[in-house]
């Protein structure tokens, strides 16, 4: 059942894929001649039917490793990361069925493969249940959680082609440089996600000695270039170098600091490469390709999706995020807040979008400085998933 | 607060009124406590780091003399209970009462005494609308019958029709608003005396100890860890007895992870347990023969003082529950817990002088003296358990599981809930139908077509679908 | 001159009087951390307990109200612990008559080493055993010995940390005799 769910599981990563490809070629199409308007549409809509098959398949993916491993599927990241990226592909499903603009799928889509295939970086094996996650509260903290982050996913995707169709109406230095960024920051992202899934597929692993934190042996999965206080150059290889070239700062203390930060340096080069190569290609900004790509898509309407997408998802957020984990932390510790950090960075994301839903009704407000804050929200949300884990540990240890 | 203000009219109450019915202050400060929050996750929190150093001298020494001491200085150390987070929390508080006051009355007139007749020409002008032949005496029955059967609440009043549903969406906001306070309330009512508890009690297997902060005791019938076949734990549970002030047993209950034990408010949680040894049977041998004489069980815990094992009297002169050797280079126990064993016996054989030994149960092959004619062999040892429990008591926790469900109410009526109204009225044979909503225009529109498709087919075609890209 | 509504003046003057509380706290209290570490504050209720001694004897604080009470947090390998003990000893045969109750509070140890403790000190006043150190836990114990006065209504007057002379001992005494 287990195996069933991961070939349902990888069927869905390919729906995903087309689906992404199709919406951009549908765009790229568009935007090179009217004649090909026909032809892009069709594409457009086999993109959305690809991804609506997709949503099945990873729906039934997710019902098989229930069965088969008889434990909800929502325990460890890999099992939340890629629910998370079914969520934002199901709700960009219903919202393009609400408002026709399949334009939105050039975007939205690849965030989803992206968090799919963030979520096959982790282990995928089933592991039994700790005895603090046997507990009702698991499946109803989490799903709804990854549900509303899910819709917060595809409003970021809308605010991101909001402020890129608008940007030319009046220019900002800083907003430019902003934009630019979270292209750039894509790229890293993407670079993470070839070199994690690559070495993880050719099946790379190296030891070396630890003096910080209480690991004595750290494990890495990259090239180990930075090693932590206490390796010496030798103990690992990889294309003949001998690793690792130098040593993570002192003052990092944390045990897996020096690993991380290998990760985070390996990724910003195979970023860096990624967009110098679009750059180079292209031969102008990402984001000069970005406005292209939303060409003269209403931004009323992008701006609605983005807000339709919070007005969603929000009272999942809160609900999963907050009031059940509230129960569940009270049931479990006798603590119904603990200021642990995860818990302390869902409040933060809970507080930055009611910000963001007040802001929408004050003058001088709404429009470009709304689509700022509904953007950096899902950066905060994607920090809150993956940056907690990186800098400090809580009682979220096992996710 | 000077009195050059652009207002020079409003006194301090009225500007103080001003400032928390202000939308814009309310975002600044929502951003304000966000960012105020971020410190505390990066900063480790007194009570939370993993050292036995006061705060005073954990903070230098962890993040440099100067750093340290502004963390300290600023509260950073305990940012959640600082100064300045509390100031925020309770400017968010005064701003979720005034604001949703300010607007009460307003919305009420709005949502609950609704103008049924209203400028004719706001109504021609609403975004939403359509017009349809009036016929007969009653040009509203066929409206009024689509809207009832759509739920919509019809009032038809002074040759004026008016139609609303959904009135819940529109006090979403307050009813989050409400949900949030009583959870502020629920959570601040744990500065009152009495209201909280938190204590922590270790409770060993067959041990019956008194829940500190409440009136009544704990029997531990034992602590219990089951394991996935892979070796992982699975389970954690202690089987308890609560047992009331009088010595009356109450009730038997189980606590494990996620299944905490209530009792008259006092809450038990399963949170941490030790092993020790226990029970140790122990074989007295002949050493020569290699024969073993007699057997007797030593407590661990609770050893006696004289035991009889075959004829042999052995008497215990000194124990050592967690034997060490200390500063001075005496035998020592490093704690109370039975970690390595030690004991000196006073062995008085049947028929000879009496000699003293030393033992050690965990590891009867360290002998001090191999030349004395019985030693120890240990059979087996038991493990005992101590189970920690969490002892918590929290009357502000009702209103907070209140607070928690009326926000959530409020939320999913804010967002899920449109407030959707229509006003007619006959003019020049026709009537003149106006929509308005306060969310989710588009399928609004697609209602008010179905509507105006259902009353006049003729001039309303259901095509038309909002297209977002120009062709 | 317009003013507001009665009702939004007085949520306004409501909201600047619990400021101005707030306000007043933070100017006069400015440690509000400093009482979570220092244990049962003097001045505060002696949090209730009950404990058995070796022998089985059963001692309820509630129960020694209008007694007044000295707590003794001890363990047998702590030589400070033993240095006070004659003192302590002392003062249980002194002062028993004026209703001071003089208990020990060993934590948690071996009845063993406990009776043979008592038995080499030759103590007289009763030793409560402390399982699983939880009335420490109560009463924040960090350092031993640490000793805690308690006057005949229940309330700590004092507190010691660490061997208590003679002198410092009657000087306590006074305070809850």
């Amino acid at each position: 059942m287990i195996q069933v769910s991961s070939y349902l599981f990888l069927g869905a990563f390919v729906a995903y894929l087309a689906s992404a490809v199709l919406y951009v070629t549908r765009l790229t199409l568009r935007r090179r001649d009217p004649r090909y308007f026909d032809l892009a549409d069709r594409l457009g809509s086999h993109g959305y039917k690809a991804a609506v098959a997709g949503v099945i398949l990873q729906g039934l993916a997710i019902a098989a490793r229930w069965i088969g491993s008889g434990q909800v599927p929502l325990a460890n990241m890999f099992e939340y990361m890629s629910f998370m990226g079914w969520s934002i592909m199901l709700f960009f499903v219903i919202l393009s069925a609400w408002y026709k603009l399949p334009g939105l799928g050039a975007f939205v889509a690849p965030v989803g493969v992206v968090v799919i295939a963030y979520a096959s970086v982790f282990p995928t094996e089933v592991r039994p249940l700790v005895p603090v996650l046997q507990s009702v509260w698991l499946p109803l903290h989490v799903s709804f959680a990854a549900l509303g982050e899910g819709a917060f996913a595809v409003s970021f995707g809308a605010a991101l082609m909001y402020l890129l169709r608008v940007r030319k109406e009046q220019t900002n230095q800083w907003e430019e440089a902003a934009l630019e960024f979270t292209f750039f920051c894509g790229a890293i992202l993407t670079g993470f996600i070839v070199l994690a899934l690559g070495f993880k597929i050719g099946g790379y692993s190296a030891e070396v000695t630890n003096l910080a934190g209480g690991v004595t042996v750290l494990e890495y999965t990259l090239p180990p270039f930075i090693g932590p206080v206490g390796s010496v150059r030798g103990e690992a290889t990889f294309l003949g170098l001998q690793l690792p070239l130098v040593h993570a700062p002192t003052w990092m203390r944390g045990a897996y600091a020096a690993k991380n930060l290998n990760t985070l340096l390996l990724s910003t080069v195979a970023g860096t490469i990624l967009y110098g190569l679009i750059r180079l290609t292209a031969r102008v900004p990402l984001r000069e390709l970005g406005t292209r790509a939303v060409g003269n898509m209403n931004p009323k309407l992008l701006d609605e999706v983005s807000y339709r997408g919070i007005a969603v998802g929000f009272p999942l957020f809160t609900l999963g995020a907050l009031v059940f984990a509230m129960i569940w932390a009270q049931k479990a510790w006798g603590r119904y807040w603990a200021w642990d950090p995860k818990e302390t960075w869902a409040l933060i994301t809970w507080l930055f979008y009611s910000g963001y839903l007040h802001m929408r009704i004050v003058r001088g407000w709404e429009g470009r400085p709304a689509a700022w804050v509904a953007a950096l929200g899902f950066v905060i949300v994607m920090f809150t998933l993956v940056g907690v884990n990186l800098l400090v540990s809580g009682m979220h240890s096992y996710v | 607060m000077d009195e050059q203000g652009v207002k020079p009219q409003k006194d301090l109450l009225d500007r103080t009124w001003d400032f928390f019915a202000s939308v814009r202050v309310a975002t600044v400060l929502l951003f304000l406590l966000a960012v105020a929050s971020i410190g505390g996750t990066l900063i480790e929190q007194e009570g939370m780091y993993a050292s036995s150093l006061p705060p005073e001298e954990f903070y230098p020494q962890r993040y440099g003399p100067v750093f340290g001491m502004l963390l300290l200085r600023t509260g950073m150390t305990h940012a959640y209970s600082s100064w300045w987070y509390l100031t925020l929390l309770f400017m968010i508080a005064a701003s979720l009462v005034i604001c949703s006051i300010e607007r009460f009355v307003p919305l009420w007139r709005a949502v609950q005494r609704p103008n049924p007749a209203p400028d004719k020409e706001f109504v021609r002008r609403l975004r939403h609308g359509f017009t349809f032949p009036a016929t007969g005496d009653a040009p509203y029955g066929e409206l009024a019958a689509a809207l009832k059967a759509r739920r919509y609440l019809v009032i038809e009043q002074e040759g004026r029709l008016y139609a609303d549903k959904g009135r819940l969406g529109r006090w979403g906001p307050y009813i989050t608003h409400i949900g949030l306070l009583l959870v502020l309330i629920g959570a601040g009512m744990r500065a009152l005396p009495g209201v909280y508890l938190e204590q922590f009690i270790w409770v060993r297997d067959g041990e019956i100890v008194k829940v500190p902060g409440s009136d009544f005791y704990v029997e531990s019938l034992g602590f219990e860890v089951e394991y996935y076949e892979t070796g992982q734990p699975k389970s954690y549970m202690t089987h308890t007895r609560v047992i009331d002030a009088n010595g009356n047993a109450v009730k038997t209950e189980t606590i494990a992870m996620n299944e905490p034990l209530a009792h008259n408010r006092v809450e038990l949680y399963q949170s941490s347990y030790y092993a020790d040894y226990g029970q140790a049977e122990i074989a007295l041998v002949d050493r020569q023969s290699g024969a073993e004489i007699d057997r007797f069980t030593l407590d661990l815990i609770q050893p006696d003082r004289v035991y009889a094992v075959g004829g042999y009297r052995l008497e215990l002169v000194s124990y050592f529950p967690d034997f060490g050797i200390d500063e001075d280079g005496q035998p020592a126990t490093r704690s109370s817990r039975v970690h390595n064993p030690g004991l000196v016996l006073q062995v008085t054989p049947p028929d000879a002088d009496p000699f003293t030994t030393w033992f050690f149960p965990l590891y009867p092959g360290v002998e001090f003296d191999d030349t004395t004619p019985v030693r120890f062999v240990t059979q087996d040892v038991t493990t005992v358990y101590t189970s920690g429990l969490q002892v918590k008591k929290d009357l502000g926790l009702p209103v907070i599981y209140i607070g928690l469900l009326v926000m959530t109410v409020g939320v999913f009526a804010t967002f899920y809930i449109a407030h959707r109204r229509y006003w007619a009225f006959t003019e020049d044979g026709q009537v003149v139908v106006g929509g308005w909503t306060n969310r989710n225009q588009g399928s609004f529109e697609r209602e008010t077509l179905q509507i105006a498709h259902h009353l006049d087919p003729e001039r309303y075609a259901l095509a038309d679908e909002m297209e977002g890209e120009e062709r | 001159m317009t003013r507001y509504p009665r009702y939004k003046r007085v949520t306004s003057a409501i909201t600047l009087a619990l400021a101005a509380v707030w306000l007043g706290y933070l100017l006069l209290w400015p440690n509000t951390n400093a009482t979570a570490s220092g244990g049962v504050p003097v001045g505060g209720a002696a949090p209730d307990f009950e404990l058995k001694t070796v022998t089985g004897e059963s001692y309820r604080l509630s129960d020694l109200k209008g007694k007044a009470v000295l707590l003794n947090f001890f363990a047998t390998w702590c030589r400070y612990c033993e240095e006070e003990m004659p003192v302590l000893e002392e003062a249980h045969r002194l002062y028993a008559d004026q209703g001071l109750v003089v208990l020990g509070i060993d934590l948690d140890e071996t009845d063993l080493a406990i009776t043979a403790f008592q038995e080499e000190l030759e103590l007289t006043f009763p030793i409560l055993v402390d399982r699983g150190s939880n009335v420490a836990r109560l009463y924040q114990i960090v350092p031993l010995p640490t000793t805690y006065f308690i006057d005949r209504d229940g309330v700590v007057r004092g507190k010691w940390t660490g061997a208590i002379t003679r002198d410092q001992l009657r000087e306590a005494l006074e305070l809850i005799l």
